[in-house]
């Protein structure tokens, strides 16, 4: 696990979700998109519980999982929609992309069909989804680098054209997982304007300190 | 005793052998008298009548060894099998293949059921070339449907059901095309307009349940005194009924229920002949409290 969260989560400024009233905790819905089988389920099963599994069952549907991040003296808490990346159930995408403040759109960097199937989520979100929306592009499955197709560079460049964060990941050997997510925890709005609902607005939503809803699952990583 | 049920799929860590033991002790009972009685009714070379009787027994439980050959039968897919030449499904097999549909179910092989030891790759009866096989054949002879996924569960509980592939093919075929109409094609339209209707029916059940309670005294008891207003919370979440219903309906309730239940729903499935089932009383039961537990998990300050 990262380390750096723990650190984080002794500095002064950060405080419990449900502790005293300094700091204050944000909440954003996150959604993950990306062809079928690129490891999205993976990637969130990696940061949120800290596992892996070899073989994800396939997702039907979409997933829900929260979890949150410390930043300085903001909780950040994701709401994550995890989407089934078969084409056909691609007419139920806007609905969970409907009012997200961020997208992680993920590729395997061992599949080229992968990487231009994620350019055409990149577009459908520019186009559709909340003008605001934070971004990223991952390319999973970086631990297999010998089995490369999608050169790094390439992904770069289209990312900065677009104006997209950009990582290679591995949910296997949780390289850069955590680091996405904190990526965009950044870059996310946390102003004291953003307090519209997840279902309605681009903005964050912030939460009452004496809320205690945030997560305090097993792999929780920080704010422990 | 085994840490895995006869379904192939591992017990829980807290699961309660000793009450299970006593309570398979006395089943094992029932389960014989039944099983007496179903040979009685659809032995060798007898075949089943779909009637009120049939319905009783139905409802009761339908042996193990002859869920295969009853399924085949209520759901009218054995009279398709026989309209069928003898050698359709292996020669479907055989045809030609679209490469695409071959690979987008070959990821999914190692993806389905991977903690059941019959989905496993080095188990001696492994099921996965039979969920390959029955997948890609189905695939080609219904091409408006193809490869949809969740498919793959319900071949695979077909199949640690019925153990046999070609059985598996048209069971697939009629639930497919009879029971869950456009659930499966690019659209999806039959299992839009079907959450529409589940949406619809937990908007208006518990001011139903309320009415009800005057006339009927089992409505009465505790549990249905205080129906919480479901429809009303997941609109205030802003959450809208696919994200909620897809998995389930889509899978028939695989992931969510019980291997024994979930055989239950098929067979109901098959009976009926319509997702119908879905929207009867004891099941919208159930899903209310599907739902809450579902909602529940949906961590929203509210």
């Amino acid at each position: 696990m990262d380390t750096r969260f723990h650190r984080m989560a002794n500095r002064p400024g950060v405080q419990r979700p449900n502790g005293a009233a300094q700091g204050k905790i944000c909440q954003f819905k996150l959604v993950l998109l990306g062809e079928s089988a690129v490891g999205k389920s993976s990637l969130v099963l990696r940061f949120v519980k800290g596992q892996f599994h070899e073989y994800q069952e396939s997702t039907i549907g979409a997933a829900f999982l929260t979890q949150t991040v410390c930043l300085d003296d903001t909780t950040v808490k994701f709401e994550i929609w995890d989407t089934a990346g078969q084409e056909r159930y691609h007419s139920l995408a806007p609905m969970y992309y409907r009012g997200a403040q961020a997208a992680i759109v993920v590729y395997d960097i061992t599949n080229q069909d992968t990487f231009g199937r994620a350019k055409t989520w990149v577009k459908e979100l520019q186009r559709q989804a909340s003008p605001s929306i934070v971004i990223a592009l991952a390319g999973n499955k970086a631990d297999l680098a010998n089995k490369r197709v999608v050169e790094k560079e390439e992904a770069q460049t289209y990312a900065e054209d677009n104006g997209l964060l950009f990582m290679e990941t591995s949910a296997k050997t949780a390289v850069n997982v955590n680091d996405i997510f904190l990526a965009i925890a950044k870059k996310l709005p946390k102003s004291e304007q953003a307090t519209g609902g997840a279902g309605t607005s681009g903005q964050g939503r912030r939460l009452v300190e004496s809320e205690g809803s945030a997560q305090k699952g097993p792999g929780s990583s920080c704010c422990k | 005793m085994r840490k895995i049920d006869e379904y192939g799929f591992e017990r829980p860590d807290d699961f309660d052998y000793e009450s299970y033991e006593d309570f398979m002790s006395q089943y094992l009972l029932v389960l014989a008298k039944r099983a007496k009685k179903w040979s009685d009714l659809f032995g060798e070379g007898k075949s089943l009548k779909r009637n009120i009787t049939v319905k009783r027994y139905v409802r009761k439980g339908i042996p193990g060894s002859l869920r295969a050959r009853v399924w085949m039968s209520v759901s009218g897919a054995d009279v398709i099998r026989e309209q069928a030449p003898p050698d359709f499904y292996s020669r479907t097999l055989a045809g030609p293949k679209d490469e695409a549909l071959v690979d987008i179910v070959r990821t999914d092989l190692p993806r389905t059921f991977p903690d059941n030891v019959f989905f496993t790759e080095d188990h001696q009866t492994s099921h996965r070339q039979m969920l390959f096989n029955v997948l890609v054949a189905y695939g080609h002879h219904n091409q408006e449907v193809g490869y949809c996924q969740g498919l793959n569960y319900i071949v695979g509980l077909l199949l640690l059901v019925t153990k046999d592939e070609e059985t598996a093919f048209w069971l697939l075929k009629v639930l497919v095309e009879y029971t869950l109409p456009k659930y499966y094609v690019c659209t999806m339209e039959g299992l839009i307009t079907d959450i529409d209707v589940l949406s619809e029916l937990v908007r208006t059940w518990p001011a139903k349940i309320r009415m009800s309670a005057i006339q009927a005294p089992r409505f009465r008891e505790p549990h249905f005194k205080r129906v919480p207003d479901v429809h009303a919370h997941v609109t205030n979440l802003g959450l809208q009924w696919p994200v909620i219903a897809t998995k389930w309906f889509i899978c028939l309730f695989a992931e969510v229920l019980p291997t024994e239940v979930l055989s239950l729903v098929i067979k109901f499935c098959y009976f009926l002949n319509s997702i119908r089932f879905h929207f009867s009383q004891p099941y919208l039961f159930s899903y209310y409290y599907l739902l809450i537990n579902e909602v529940n998990q949906i961590d929203l300050p509210f």
